[in-house]
């Protein structure tokens, strides 16, 4: 029996980063949230110290370790972020933009967090 | 064929993927991890490697500022999100480039890219001489008469007694390609000819009057190729 992943997880791409290695996807989750938590702290701060490069390469930190979790959306979302945060002088003219973000951060935080739980009953 | 490597990526998740697709392969030892290039360069400037994964954009300096610092060169795949490094991977002849996140497909690629390109080296232990295309034709150049090559850009010049020569190349492309019994680089814009140097005063050696910068990271493997007495 496969592995149902939550429906934002592209499935097909997590099978063609790992195959079917259920218990190294688990580290890799793990491993994500781990780093995620710190580095949604830093993106806070950045955002409210101002520090616009500071929040640009934070967003491309978090990025590809959204990729690594299969959550392509969350991915793209924070490419177009980054993207904005280039064209942008300042991070007030950001602050829908950041919006979304965080929210789609904290969103993908849950699913990893939810997954990481589904997981072990599934290993087990 | 075995490589030995070290990953440079401040990614957790990145870097520990990479690990496993290089036990995967069987191909490649990964002889240890860094997440940021400071840490990496102390490592690089007591042990030689012959591949490095490398992220672009980490905390402090970045991927190229180590290529810009290490006094040799390794083969090297960069590890980076961002397409737009391309340009810059180019200039640093880098083998390679992952975009995060990437298959095991897809870095068995990359792998392949670097031990064709190691295999395909040619030996230049006896090799006197070297043509390069300048001016639509393929001029020979005794090594005895180069003095040193300098960056300039996009093109390299090769500077001689009597004449300078601009051909479309790089310093790091050209390390691989000069015998290395007679030449090497000292600094990211130089390579030298060793038998050439008439003086080296603090951070600069002097050929024929041509003050050449040695940068920190080359200065001991300069020194290591003198004959002090």
């Amino acid at each position: 029996m496969s592995f149902n992943f939550n429906p934002k997880i592209d499935r097909d791409f997590i099978i063609s980063m790992y195959e079917d290695d259920y218990l190294y996807i688990s580290e890799v989750f793990t491993t994500t949230l781990g780093q995620l938590v710190p580095d949604i702290e830093i993106v806070k701060n950045s955002y409210t110290s101002g520090d616009l490069d500071g929040l640009r390469k934070q967003v491309h930190k978090i990025k590809p370790a959204f990729g690594f979790a299969g959550l392509r959306g969350a991915e793209a979302i924070c490419q177009s972020f980054e993207d904005e945060c280039l064209a942008a002088t300042s991070t007030n003219e950001l602050k829908e933009k950041y919006r979304v973000l965080l929210q789609t951060i904290e969103e993908g935080r849950s699913i990893i967090q939810q997954e990481i739980e589904s997981l072990k009953v599934y290993n087990n | 064929m075995s490589l030995s490597c070290i990953i440079v990526e401040d990614l957790q998740v990145a870097a520990d993927f990479l690990k496993k697709c290089c036990e995967k392969s069987g191909q490649v030892e990964v002889k240890d991890h860094f997440s940021n290039v400071s840490d990496a360069l102390v490592y690089l400037n007591e042990h030689s490697v012959d591949l490095l994964f490398l992220d672009v954009e980490m905390p402090g300096a970045t991927g190229f500022d180590l290529l810009d610092q290490i006094a040799y060169s390794p083969k090297v795949i960069l590890t980076t999100s961002k397409p737009e490094y391309a340009y810059d991977a180019f200039q640093y002849n880098v083998s390679d480039f992952l975009k995060k996140p990437f298959t095991y497909q897809r870095f068995i690629e990359s792998l392949q890219k670097v031990t064709a390109m190691v295999e395909s080296i040619p030996a230049t232990v006896n090799i006197d001489h070297i043509f390069i295309k300048t001016e639509g034709k393929l001029v020979r150049l005794n090594n005895d008469d180069i003095l040193y090559i300098e960056s300039m850009g996009d093109y390299v010049k090769f500077v001689t007694a009597d004449k300078k020569y601009i051909t479309h190349n790089t310093i790091k492309n050209l390390e691989d390609k000069v015998n290395k019994d007679s030449f090497m680089k000292v600094h990211r814009s130089y390579i030298i000819n060793i038998s050439k140097i008439d003086d080296i005063r603090e951070n600069d050696l002097f050929i024929k009057g041509n003050e050449i910068p040695v940068s920190k990271a080359h200065k001991p493997e300069v020194m290591k190729r003198l004959n002090i007495i």
